[in-house]
Protein backbone atom coordinates (compact mmCIF):
# COMPACT_ATOMS: atom_id res chain seq x y z
CA UNK A 1 0.00 0.00 0.00
CA UNK A 2 0.71 3.48 -0.92
CA UNK A 3 1.67 6.29 1.61
CA UNK A 4 -1.46 8.98 1.38
CA UNK A 5 -0.72 12.14 0.10
CA UNK A 6 -2.51 14.48 2.73
CA UNK A 7 -1.65 17.86 0.74
CA UNK A 8 -4.42 21.12 2.25
CA UNK A 9 -6.27 22.21 -0.69
CA UNK A 10 -6.67 25.92 -0.88
CA UNK A 11 -10.20 26.24 -2.76
CA UNK A 12 -10.31 30.18 -1.60
CA UNK A 13 -13.55 30.16 0.86
CA UNK A 14 -13.64 28.85 4.36
CA UNK A 15 -16.28 29.42 6.28
CA UNK A 16 -15.41 29.52 9.94
CA UNK A 17 -17.60 29.34 13.95
CA UNK A 18 -20.63 27.60 13.01
CA UNK A 19 -20.58 28.23 9.59
CA UNK A 20 -17.91 26.05 8.61
CA UNK A 21 -20.03 23.05 9.82
CA UNK A 22 -23.59 24.13 8.70
CA UNK A 23 -22.01 24.08 5.28
CA UNK A 24 -19.25 21.58 5.48
CA UNK A 25 -19.16 18.76 3.02
CA UNK A 26 -16.17 17.01 4.52
CA UNK A 27 -16.50 13.23 5.75
CA UNK A 28 -14.42 13.81 8.42
CA UNK A 29 -16.24 17.18 10.33
CA UNK A 30 -19.81 14.99 9.18
CA UNK A 31 -18.61 12.32 10.70
CA UNK A 32 -17.36 13.83 13.79
CA UNK A 33 -20.77 16.15 14.20
CA UNK A 34 -22.84 12.63 13.82
CA UNK A 35 -20.33 11.43 17.16
CA UNK A 36 -21.11 14.53 18.77
CA UNK A 37 -24.43 14.57 18.21
CA UNK A 38 -24.93 11.02 19.10
CA UNK A 39 -23.05 11.54 22.50
CA UNK A 40 -25.49 14.19 23.36
CA UNK A 41 -28.45 11.98 22.45
CA UNK A 42 -26.73 9.20 24.50
CA UNK A 43 -27.18 11.54 27.90
CA UNK A 44 -30.36 12.58 26.94
CA UNK A 45 -31.67 9.18 26.88
CA UNK A 46 -29.49 7.82 29.59
CA UNK A 47 -31.05 10.59 31.63
CA UNK A 48 -34.39 9.15 30.55
CA UNK A 49 -33.40 5.74 31.28
CA UNK A 50 -32.39 7.19 35.02
CA UNK A 51 -36.21 8.51 35.88
CA UNK A 52 -36.89 5.44 34.99
CA UNK A 53 -35.08 3.32 36.85
CA UNK A 54 -35.47 6.13 40.14
CA UNK A 55 -39.18 5.55 39.83
CA UNK A 56 -38.19 1.51 39.62
CA UNK A 57 -36.01 1.65 42.47
CA UNK A 58 -39.06 0.59 44.75
CA UNK A 59 -42.10 -0.83 44.82
CA UNK A 60 -44.94 1.91 44.49
CA UNK A 61 -45.30 5.36 42.77
CA UNK A 62 -42.88 7.84 44.53
CA UNK A 63 -41.65 10.03 41.80
CA UNK A 64 -43.31 10.03 38.35
CA UNK A 65 -47.19 9.61 37.52
CA UNK A 66 -47.24 6.74 35.16
CA UNK A 67 -48.24 8.42 32.35
CA UNK A 68 -45.04 10.28 32.32
CA UNK A 69 -43.62 7.09 33.23
CA UNK A 70 -44.40 5.47 29.68
CA UNK A 71 -43.49 8.83 28.10
CA UNK A 72 -39.91 8.04 29.56
CA UNK A 73 -39.84 4.44 28.30
CA UNK A 74 -40.85 5.69 24.83
CA UNK A 75 -38.67 8.28 24.68
CA UNK A 76 -35.59 6.61 25.77
CA UNK A 77 -35.94 4.09 23.40
CA UNK A 78 -36.15 6.33 20.31
CA UNK A 79 -33.65 8.27 21.26
CA UNK A 80 -30.93 5.48 22.03
CA UNK A 81 -31.90 3.91 18.76
CA UNK A 82 -31.93 6.58 16.11
CA UNK A 83 -30.54 8.99 17.88
CA UNK A 84 -27.58 7.80 19.66
CA UNK A 85 -26.68 4.51 18.27
CA UNK A 86 -27.45 4.57 14.72
CA UNK A 87 -25.86 7.84 14.20
CA UNK A 88 -22.84 6.94 16.12
CA UNK A 89 -22.29 4.08 13.82
CA UNK A 90 -23.30 6.69 10.77
CA UNK A 91 -20.63 9.13 12.38
CA UNK A 92 -17.71 6.13 12.89
CA UNK A 93 -18.57 5.06 8.56
CA UNK A 94 -18.33 8.64 7.60
CA UNK A 95 -15.10 8.69 9.19
CA UNK A 96 -13.54 5.81 8.58
CA UNK A 97 -15.16 4.53 5.34
CA UNK A 98 -13.29 6.78 3.31
CA UNK A 99 -10.39 6.38 4.82
CA UNK A 100 -10.10 2.42 4.78
CA UNK A 101 -10.93 2.45 1.18
CA UNK A 102 -8.60 5.01 0.03
CA UNK A 103 -11.06 7.49 -0.90
CA UNK A 104 -10.60 11.16 -1.13
CA UNK A 105 -14.76 11.79 0.41
CA UNK A 106 -17.94 10.28 -0.03
CA UNK A 107 -19.33 9.89 -3.00
CA UNK A 108 -22.07 12.21 -2.27
CA UNK A 109 -20.80 14.77 -0.33
CA UNK A 110 -23.66 17.40 -0.43
CA UNK A 111 -26.20 14.59 0.16
CA UNK A 112 -23.76 13.92 3.15
CA UNK A 113 -24.04 16.86 4.82
CA UNK A 114 -27.96 17.14 4.31
CA UNK A 115 -28.27 13.72 5.72
CA UNK A 116 -26.53 14.72 9.03
CA UNK A 117 -28.41 18.38 9.30
CA UNK A 118 -31.81 16.55 9.08
CA UNK A 119 -31.23 15.01 12.70
CA UNK A 120 -31.51 18.16 14.71
CA UNK A 121 -34.73 19.19 13.23
CA UNK A 122 -36.03 15.32 13.64
CA UNK A 123 -35.16 14.85 17.19
CA UNK A 124 -36.01 18.42 18.33
CA UNK A 125 -39.14 17.70 16.85
CA UNK A 126 -39.29 14.58 19.04
CA UNK A 127 -38.33 16.57 22.43
CA UNK A 128 -40.30 19.27 21.88
CA UNK A 129 -43.22 16.57 22.72
CA UNK A 130 -42.52 16.29 26.34
CA UNK A 131 -43.66 20.22 26.42
CA UNK A 132 -47.04 19.78 24.45
CA UNK A 133 -50.84 19.53 26.23
CA UNK A 134 -50.97 15.65 26.50
CA UNK A 135 -47.02 14.98 27.00
CA UNK A 136 -44.77 12.72 24.59
CA UNK A 137 -45.55 9.50 23.13
CA UNK A 138 -46.37 7.05 25.66
CA UNK A 139 -47.09 3.98 23.77
CA UNK A 140 -43.72 2.29 23.24
CA UNK A 141 -41.22 2.67 20.71
CA UNK A 142 -42.98 -0.49 18.73
CA UNK A 143 -45.63 2.45 18.20
CA UNK A 144 -48.74 -0.17 18.59
CA UNK A 145 -52.16 0.72 17.20
CA UNK A 146 -55.02 1.28 18.63
CA UNK A 147 -53.22 2.48 21.48
CA UNK A 148 -50.66 5.04 19.91
CA UNK A 149 -53.99 6.69 18.11
CA UNK A 150 -55.06 8.10 21.40
CA UNK A 151 -51.54 9.87 21.30
CA UNK A 152 -52.23 13.71 21.53
CA UNK A 153 -51.20 16.49 20.07
CA UNK A 154 -47.54 14.73 19.89
CA UNK A 155 -48.85 12.56 17.08
CA UNK A 156 -47.94 14.28 13.98
CA UNK A 157 -44.82 15.28 15.76
CA UNK A 158 -44.04 11.88 16.04
CA UNK A 159 -44.57 10.59 12.62
CA UNK A 160 -42.98 13.76 11.24
CA UNK A 161 -40.02 13.27 13.44
CA UNK A 162 -39.93 9.58 11.84
CA UNK A 163 -40.11 10.41 8.44
CA UNK A 164 -37.03 12.40 8.80
CA UNK A 165 -35.12 10.56 10.73
CA UNK A 166 -35.58 7.81 8.00
CA UNK A 167 -34.88 10.55 5.45
CA UNK A 168 -31.83 10.70 6.89
CA UNK A 169 -30.89 7.22 7.19
CA UNK A 170 -31.77 5.83 3.83
CA UNK A 171 -29.40 8.83 2.41
CA UNK A 172 -26.64 8.05 4.57
CA UNK A 173 -27.19 4.47 3.28
CA UNK A 174 -27.22 5.09 0.01
CA UNK A 175 -24.04 7.55 -0.02
CA UNK A 176 -22.46 4.59 1.88
CA UNK A 177 -23.12 2.20 -0.94
CA UNK A 178 -22.12 4.22 -3.25
CA UNK A 179 -18.60 5.44 -1.98
CA UNK A 180 -18.12 1.60 -1.31
CA UNK A 181 -18.83 0.63 -4.78
CA UNK A 182 -17.12 3.56 -6.72
CA UNK A 183 -14.63 4.73 -4.75
CA UNK A 184 -11.98 1.98 -3.58
CA UNK A 185 -8.53 2.56 -4.43
CA UNK A 186 -6.72 0.66 -6.87
CA UNK A 187 -6.14 -3.27 -5.85
CA UNK A 188 -8.85 -2.89 -3.50
CA UNK A 189 -11.24 -5.69 -4.80
CA UNK A 190 -14.71 -6.73 -2.85
CA UNK A 191 -12.90 -9.12 -0.80
CA UNK A 192 -9.58 -6.97 0.38
CA UNK A 193 -11.87 -4.32 1.96
CA UNK A 194 -11.52 -4.17 5.58
CA UNK A 195 -14.21 -5.91 7.36
CA UNK A 196 -15.52 -2.98 9.22
CA UNK A 197 -16.22 -1.83 5.81
CA UNK A 198 -18.45 -4.96 4.50
CA UNK A 199 -20.17 -4.84 7.56
CA UNK A 200 -21.40 -0.91 6.73
CA UNK A 201 -22.27 -2.50 2.98
CA UNK A 202 -24.33 -5.06 4.62
CA UNK A 203 -26.02 -2.53 7.09
CA UNK A 204 -26.56 0.08 4.27
CA UNK A 205 -28.34 -2.39 2.16
CA UNK A 206 -30.40 -3.62 4.98
CA UNK A 207 -31.37 0.48 5.99
CA UNK A 208 -32.78 0.77 2.41
CA UNK A 209 -35.02 -2.32 2.23
CA UNK A 210 -36.68 -1.77 5.60
CA UNK A 211 -36.41 2.19 6.54
CA UNK A 212 -38.95 2.75 3.90
CA UNK A 213 -41.43 -0.21 5.48
CA UNK A 214 -41.22 1.86 8.92
CA UNK A 215 -41.57 5.21 6.89
CA UNK A 216 -45.15 3.05 4.95
CA UNK A 217 -46.18 1.61 8.55
CA UNK A 218 -46.24 5.47 10.45
CA UNK A 219 -47.96 6.91 6.99
CA UNK A 220 -50.69 4.40 7.49
CA UNK A 221 -50.82 5.66 10.88
CA UNK A 222 -51.08 8.97 9.89
CA UNK A 223 -53.87 8.26 7.74
CA UNK A 224 -55.92 6.31 9.84
CA UNK A 225 -55.59 9.03 12.87
CA UNK A 226 -56.37 11.71 10.50
CA UNK A 227 -57.53 11.01 6.96
CA UNK A 228 -60.42 8.39 8.24
CA UNK A 229 -58.76 5.73 6.52
CA UNK A 230 -58.83 1.95 8.17
CA UNK A 231 -55.26 0.15 7.52
CA UNK A 232 -55.12 -0.93 11.74
CA UNK A 233 -58.54 0.01 12.46
CA UNK A 234 -60.53 -3.48 13.13
CA UNK A 235 -63.53 -1.21 13.42
CA UNK A 236 -63.11 0.13 9.78
CA UNK A 237 -61.93 -3.64 8.30
CA UNK A 238 -58.60 -3.26 9.23
CA UNK A 239 -56.21 -5.13 11.29
CA UNK A 240 -53.81 -3.97 14.23
CA UNK A 241 -52.42 -7.38 13.99
CA UNK A 242 -51.22 -6.59 10.55
CA UNK A 243 -49.29 -3.25 11.83
CA UNK A 244 -47.31 -5.49 14.39
CA UNK A 245 -46.02 -7.73 11.14
CA UNK A 246 -44.91 -4.62 9.11
CA UNK A 247 -43.47 -2.68 11.99
CA UNK A 248 -41.15 -6.11 13.08
CA UNK A 249 -40.50 -6.61 9.42
CA UNK A 250 -38.41 -3.42 9.60
CA UNK A 251 -37.75 -3.84 13.11
CA UNK A 252 -35.88 -7.07 13.42
CA UNK A 253 -33.62 -5.95 10.78
CA UNK A 254 -33.32 -2.94 12.39
CA UNK A 255 -32.03 -4.88 15.23
CA UNK A 256 -29.20 -5.87 12.68
CA UNK A 257 -28.65 -2.67 11.54
CA UNK A 258 -27.42 -1.55 15.31
CA UNK A 259 -25.27 -4.74 15.44
CA UNK A 260 -23.48 -5.40 12.13
CA UNK A 261 -21.40 -2.72 12.09
CA UNK A 262 -20.43 -3.21 16.00
CA UNK A 263 -19.25 -6.54 14.74
CA UNK A 264 -17.27 -5.08 11.62
CA UNK A 265 -15.37 -2.90 14.72
CA UNK A 266 -14.93 -5.72 16.72
CA UNK A 267 -13.69 -7.87 13.52
CA UNK A 268 -11.04 -4.82 13.03
CA UNK A 269 -9.93 -4.22 16.67
CA UNK A 270 -9.27 -7.98 17.94
CA UNK A 271 -6.30 -8.80 14.70
CA UNK A 272 -4.44 -5.27 15.73
CA UNK A 273 -4.32 -6.29 19.82
CA UNK A 274 -4.27 -9.94 18.89
CA UNK A 275 -1.17 -9.33 16.54
CA UNK A 276 -2.47 -11.68 14.00
CA UNK A 277 -5.07 -11.22 11.43
CA UNK A 278 -8.61 -12.12 11.71
CA UNK A 279 -9.29 -15.66 11.67
CA UNK A 280 -11.45 -16.63 8.64
CA UNK A 281 -12.24 -12.83 6.42
CA UNK A 282 -14.14 -14.42 4.01
CA UNK A 283 -16.13 -16.76 6.71
CA UNK A 284 -17.01 -13.12 7.92
CA UNK A 285 -17.98 -11.64 5.65
CA UNK A 286 -20.48 -14.38 4.40
CA UNK A 287 -21.92 -15.19 7.87
CA UNK A 288 -22.69 -11.22 8.15
CA UNK A 289 -24.78 -11.91 4.86
CA UNK A 290 -26.26 -14.59 5.85
CA UNK A 291 -27.13 -12.66 9.32
CA UNK A 292 -28.48 -9.94 7.07
CA UNK A 293 -30.63 -12.36 4.64
CA UNK A 294 -31.87 -14.34 8.10
CA UNK A 295 -32.91 -11.11 9.77
CA UNK A 296 -35.58 -10.36 6.77
CA UNK A 297 -37.27 -14.39 7.88
CA UNK A 298 -37.79 -13.78 11.34
CA UNK A 299 -40.02 -10.84 12.32
CA UNK A 300 -42.80 -12.96 14.00
CA UNK A 301 -40.75 -13.93 16.52
CA UNK A 302 -41.37 -10.42 18.34
CA UNK A 303 -45.51 -11.17 18.64
CA UNK A 304 -45.46 -15.04 18.94
CA UNK A 305 -48.34 -14.09 21.57
CA UNK A 306 -51.06 -12.81 18.86
CA UNK A 307 -51.56 -15.88 18.16
CA UNK A 308 -50.70 -17.58 14.65
CA UNK A 309 -50.84 -21.32 13.22
CA UNK A 310 -48.84 -23.76 14.06
CA UNK A 311 -46.17 -23.82 10.77
CA UNK A 312 -46.05 -20.06 11.23
CA UNK A 313 -44.68 -20.69 14.74
CA UNK A 314 -42.41 -23.37 13.87
CA UNK A 315 -41.03 -21.52 10.72
CA UNK A 316 -40.57 -18.17 13.19
CA UNK A 317 -39.01 -20.24 15.68
CA UNK A 318 -36.73 -22.39 14.07
CA UNK A 319 -35.46 -19.58 11.34
CA UNK A 320 -34.22 -17.36 14.23
CA UNK A 321 -32.28 -20.32 15.71
CA UNK A 322 -30.59 -20.26 12.46
CA UNK A 323 -28.91 -16.69 13.03
CA UNK A 324 -27.15 -18.51 15.71
CA UNK A 325 -25.01 -20.34 13.37
CA UNK A 326 -23.53 -17.46 11.41
CA UNK A 327 -23.25 -15.88 14.62
CA UNK A 328 -21.23 -18.45 16.15
CA UNK A 329 -19.16 -18.64 13.39
CA UNK A 330 -18.20 -14.57 14.41
CA UNK A 331 -17.82 -15.50 17.88
CA UNK A 332 -15.70 -18.52 16.81
CA UNK A 333 -13.16 -16.26 14.62
CA UNK A 334 -12.96 -13.98 17.13
CA UNK A 335 -11.65 -16.03 19.38
CA UNK A 336 -9.74 -18.46 17.13
CA UNK A 337 -7.98 -14.93 15.84
CA UNK A 338 -6.96 -14.21 19.59
CA UNK A 339 -5.66 -17.82 20.16
CA UNK A 340 -1.96 -17.85 20.78
CA UNK A 341 -1.60 -14.03 19.52
CA UNK A 342 0.44 -12.02 21.19
CA UNK A 343 -1.97 -10.27 22.58
CA UNK A 344 -2.73 -6.59 24.96
CA UNK A 345 -5.02 -4.89 26.72
CA UNK A 346 -5.53 -1.38 25.62
CA UNK A 347 -8.88 0.45 26.35
CA UNK A 348 -10.25 -1.04 23.05
CA UNK A 349 -9.21 -4.71 23.16
CA UNK A 350 -10.89 -4.77 26.48
CA UNK A 351 -14.19 -3.15 25.19
CA UNK A 352 -13.99 -5.81 22.02
CA UNK A 353 -13.31 -8.66 24.52
CA UNK A 354 -16.36 -7.81 26.79
CA UNK A 355 -18.44 -7.09 23.35
CA UNK A 356 -17.60 -11.00 22.44
CA UNK A 357 -18.73 -11.98 25.94
CA UNK A 358 -21.39 -9.73 27.00
CA UNK A 359 -23.13 -9.51 23.35
CA UNK A 360 -23.07 -13.56 23.47
CA UNK A 361 -25.03 -13.33 26.66
CA UNK A 362 -27.59 -11.72 25.38
CA UNK A 363 -27.67 -14.22 22.25
CA UNK A 364 -28.10 -16.94 24.32
CA UNK A 365 -30.89 -15.45 26.01
CA UNK A 366 -32.64 -14.51 22.16
CA UNK A 367 -32.43 -18.56 21.93
CA UNK A 368 -34.46 -18.87 24.75
CA UNK A 369 -37.14 -16.09 23.53
CA UNK A 370 -36.82 -17.83 20.38
CA UNK A 371 -38.59 -21.06 21.88
CA UNK A 372 -42.32 -20.74 21.13
CA UNK A 373 -43.32 -22.61 24.22
CA UNK A 374 -41.16 -20.40 26.64
CA UNK A 375 -41.71 -17.17 24.94
CA UNK A 376 -45.12 -17.74 25.60
CA UNK A 377 -43.97 -17.41 29.06
CA UNK A 378 -41.07 -14.72 28.52
CA UNK A 379 -43.30 -12.10 26.31
CA UNK A 380 -43.37 -8.49 27.21
CA UNK A 381 -41.21 -9.91 31.13
CA UNK A 382 -38.48 -8.06 32.25
CA UNK A 383 -36.53 -11.03 31.03
CA UNK A 384 -37.27 -9.69 26.99
CA UNK A 385 -35.81 -6.41 28.80
CA UNK A 386 -33.34 -8.25 29.63
CA UNK A 387 -31.94 -9.71 26.48
CA UNK A 388 -32.09 -6.77 24.21
CA UNK A 389 -30.38 -4.48 26.54
CA UNK A 390 -27.54 -7.06 26.97
CA UNK A 391 -27.54 -7.19 22.69
CA UNK A 392 -27.34 -3.15 23.11
CA UNK A 393 -25.32 -1.44 25.73
CA UNK A 394 -22.47 -4.48 26.16
CA UNK A 395 -23.11 -4.92 22.15
CA UNK A 396 -23.73 -2.09 19.83
CA UNK A 397 -23.09 0.40 22.43
CA UNK A 398 -19.56 -1.11 23.94
CA UNK A 399 -18.64 -1.64 20.01
CA UNK A 400 -18.87 1.82 19.52
CA UNK A 401 -16.68 3.15 22.57
CA UNK A 402 -14.41 0.31 21.54
CA UNK A 403 -14.29 1.99 17.98
CA UNK A 404 -13.88 5.42 19.01
CA UNK A 405 -10.77 4.54 21.68
CA UNK A 406 -9.47 3.16 18.72
CA UNK A 407 -9.63 5.50 15.79
CA UNK A 408 -9.49 8.18 18.47
CA UNK A 409 -5.58 8.59 18.30
CA UNK A 410 -5.67 8.70 14.13
CA UNK A 411 -8.87 11.80 14.61
CA UNK A 412 -7.27 14.20 16.82
CA UNK A 413 -3.69 13.17 16.65
CA UNK A 414 -3.15 12.64 20.69
CA UNK A 415 -3.49 9.41 22.67
CA UNK A 416 -6.09 9.49 25.28
CA UNK A 417 -5.94 8.46 28.80
CA UNK A 418 -5.35 5.17 28.87
CA UNK A 419 -5.52 5.11 32.61
CA UNK A 420 -8.84 6.92 32.72
CA UNK A 421 -9.93 4.75 29.79
CA UNK A 422 -9.59 1.07 31.51
CA UNK A 423 -10.79 3.09 34.61
CA UNK A 424 -13.77 3.55 32.76
CA UNK A 425 -14.15 0.51 31.08
CA UNK A 426 -14.12 -1.84 34.73
CA UNK A 427 -16.75 0.49 35.96
CA UNK A 428 -18.54 0.80 33.06
CA UNK A 429 -18.35 -3.26 32.19
CA UNK A 430 -18.95 -3.71 36.31
CA UNK A 431 -21.83 -1.84 36.59
CA UNK A 432 -23.59 -2.72 33.09
CA UNK A 433 -24.04 -6.38 34.32
CA UNK A 434 -25.06 -5.16 38.09
CA UNK A 435 -27.92 -2.92 35.29
CA UNK A 436 -29.21 -5.67 33.66
CA UNK A 437 -28.26 -9.25 34.75
CA UNK A 438 -31.31 -9.26 37.59
CA UNK A 439 -33.58 -8.24 35.33
CA UNK A 440 -32.85 -11.58 34.07
CA UNK A 441 -34.18 -13.07 37.03
CA UNK A 442 -37.28 -10.51 37.48
CA UNK A 443 -38.44 -11.39 34.47
CA UNK A 444 -38.07 -15.17 34.79
CA UNK A 445 -39.86 -14.28 38.28
CA UNK A 446 -43.05 -12.56 36.20
CA UNK A 447 -42.15 -8.94 36.14
CA UNK A 448 -44.16 -7.23 33.02
CA UNK A 449 -42.03 -4.39 31.39
CA UNK A 450 -42.82 -1.12 30.98
CA UNK A 451 -44.60 -0.61 34.21
CA UNK A 452 -44.27 2.02 36.99
CA UNK A 453 -45.05 0.06 40.19
CA UNK A 454 -44.30 -3.91 40.79
CA UNK A 455 -44.77 -6.42 43.82
CA UNK A 456 -42.70 -6.67 46.18
CA UNK A 457 -40.86 -9.98 45.59
CA UNK A 458 -38.99 -8.13 43.04
CA UNK A 459 -37.76 -5.39 45.03
CA UNK A 460 -34.04 -6.28 45.80
CA UNK A 461 -32.85 -7.33 42.32
CA UNK A 462 -34.64 -3.52 40.48
CA UNK A 463 -32.81 -1.80 43.66
CA UNK A 464 -29.42 -3.68 42.54
CA UNK A 465 -30.32 -2.55 38.68
CA UNK A 466 -30.57 1.09 39.82
CA UNK A 467 -27.65 1.20 41.36
CA UNK A 468 -25.64 -0.35 38.96
CA UNK A 469 -27.46 2.09 36.22
CA UNK A 470 -26.57 5.71 37.84
CA UNK A 471 -23.31 4.03 37.86
CA UNK A 472 -23.08 3.18 34.84
CA UNK A 473 -24.90 6.46 33.79
CA UNK A 474 -22.48 8.31 35.59
CA UNK A 475 -19.23 6.66 34.98
CA UNK A 476 -20.13 8.05 31.11
CA UNK A 477 -18.78 11.27 31.78
CA UNK A 478 -15.29 9.78 32.42
CA UNK A 479 -15.79 8.84 28.69
CA UNK A 480 -17.13 12.25 27.69
CA UNK A 481 -14.17 13.69 29.62
CA UNK A 482 -11.67 11.23 28.21
CA UNK A 483 -12.89 12.42 24.68
CA UNK A 484 -12.84 16.66 24.73
CA UNK A 485 -9.31 16.03 26.77
CA UNK A 486 -7.69 14.06 23.64
CA UNK A 487 -9.43 16.06 21.46
CA UNK A 488 -7.60 19.59 23.13
CA UNK A 489 -4.01 17.75 23.13
CA UNK A 490 -2.35 15.02 25.14
CA UNK A 491 0.68 12.60 23.96
CA UNK A 492 0.93 12.82 20.53
CA UNK A 493 0.14 9.81 18.32
CA UNK A 494 2.14 8.50 15.57
CA UNK A 495 0.74 7.68 12.39
CA UNK A 496 0.31 3.90 13.02
CA UNK A 497 -0.99 4.17 16.54
CA UNK A 498 -1.01 1.10 17.46
CA UNK A 499 1.69 -1.78 16.78
CA UNK A 500 -0.77 -4.25 15.28
CA UNK A 501 -2.23 -2.05 12.98
CA UNK A 502 -2.86 -2.66 9.56
CA UNK A 503 -4.84 -1.07 6.74
CA UNK A 504 -4.98 2.43 4.53
CA UNK A 505 -6.15 4.61 7.49
CA UNK A 506 -3.25 4.19 9.32
CA UNK A 507 -0.89 5.09 6.65
CA UNK A 508 -2.22 8.78 6.79
CA UNK A 509 -0.46 11.07 9.29
CA UNK A 510 -1.79 11.57 12.92
CA UNK A 511 -4.74 13.80 12.65
CA UNK A 512 -5.81 12.45 9.62
CA UNK A 513 -6.02 15.50 7.15
CA UNK A 514 -8.68 17.32 6.28
CA UNK A 515 -8.33 15.95 2.70
CA UNK A 516 -6.80 12.39 2.38
CA UNK A 517 -6.20 10.52 -0.62
CA UNK A 518 -6.32 13.15 -3.24
CA UNK A 519 -4.16 10.56 -5.36
CA UNK A 520 -5.55 7.32 -4.74
CA UNK A 521 -3.44 5.30 -3.21
CA UNK A 522 -2.58 1.19 -4.81
CA UNK A 523 -3.62 -1.95 -3.19
CA UNK A 524 -1.50 -4.72 -3.85
CA UNK B 1 -18.94 -4.42 -9.52
CA UNK B 2 -15.13 -4.72 -8.84
CA UNK B 3 -14.28 -2.99 -11.73
CA UNK B 4 -13.63 0.69 -11.49
CA UNK B 5 -14.36 3.55 -14.27
CA UNK B 6 -11.03 4.86 -15.21
CA UNK B 7 -12.02 8.29 -16.02
CA UNK B 8 -13.85 11.17 -13.48
CA UNK B 9 -17.07 11.41 -16.29
CA UNK B 10 -17.69 7.82 -16.39
CA UNK B 11 -17.27 7.41 -12.21
CA UNK B 12 -19.59 10.38 -11.68
CA UNK B 13 -22.34 9.06 -14.26
CA UNK B 14 -22.09 5.45 -12.45
CA UNK B 15 -22.14 7.28 -8.80
CA UNK B 16 -25.04 9.32 -9.93
CA UNK B 17 -27.01 6.68 -11.35
CA UNK B 18 -26.45 4.00 -8.22
CA UNK B 19 -27.54 6.79 -6.58
CA UNK B 20 -30.49 7.33 -8.52
CA UNK B 21 -31.53 3.43 -8.42
CA UNK B 22 -30.96 2.72 -4.65
CA UNK B 23 -33.18 5.60 -3.94
CA UNK B 24 -35.87 4.24 -6.49
CA UNK B 25 -35.58 0.66 -4.47
CA UNK B 26 -36.60 2.79 -1.67
CA UNK B 27 -39.34 4.72 -2.83
CA UNK B 28 -40.87 1.15 -4.18
CA UNK B 29 -40.29 -0.17 -1.31
CA UNK B 30 -42.39 2.51 0.50
CA UNK B 31 -45.11 2.49 -2.19
CA UNK B 32 -45.40 -1.20 -2.33
CA UNK B 33 -46.20 -1.45 1.40
CA UNK B 34 -48.77 0.57 1.25
CA UNK B 35 -50.70 -0.11 -1.58
CA UNK B 36 -50.32 -3.69 -0.38
CA UNK B 37 -52.03 -2.98 2.80
CA UNK B 38 -54.66 -0.55 0.85
CA UNK B 39 -55.51 -3.64 -1.76
CA UNK B 40 -55.90 -5.28 1.44
CA UNK B 41 -58.52 -3.23 2.87
CA UNK B 42 -60.84 -3.39 0.33
CA UNK B 43 -60.18 -7.25 0.30
CA UNK B 44 -58.47 -7.88 -3.16
CA UNK B 45 -55.86 -9.84 -1.40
Amino acid sequence: MSTATHAEHDHGHHPTGFMRWLTTTNHKDIGTMYLVFSLVMFFVGGAMALVIRTELFQPGLQFVDPAFFNQMTTMHALIMIFGAVMPAFVGLANWMVPLQIGAPDMALPRLNNWSFWILPFAFSLLLLTLFLPGGAPASGWTMYPPLVLQTGDAFPFLIFSIHLMGLSSIMGAINIIVTIMNMRAPGMGLLKMPLFVWSWLITAYLLILVMPVLAGAVTMLLTDKYFGTSFFAAAGGGDPVMFQHIFWFFGHPEVYIMILPAFGIISEIIPTFARKPIFGYAAMVYATASIAFLSFIVWAHHMFTVGMPLAGQLFFMFSTMLIAVPTGVKVFNWVATMWRGSMTFETPMLFALAFVFLFTIGGFSGLMLAIVPADLQYHDSYFVVAHFHYVLVPGAVFAIMAGVYYWLPKWTGNMYNEKMGKLHFWITAISVNLTFFPMHFVGLAGMPRRIPDYATQFADFNAIATVGAFVFGFSQLMFAWNVYRCAKGGEKASAEVWEGSHGLEWTVPSPAPLHTFDTPPVVK
Amino acid sequence: MDEQPTSRQARRARILRNAIILALAAAAVYGTFILMMAERGQGVT
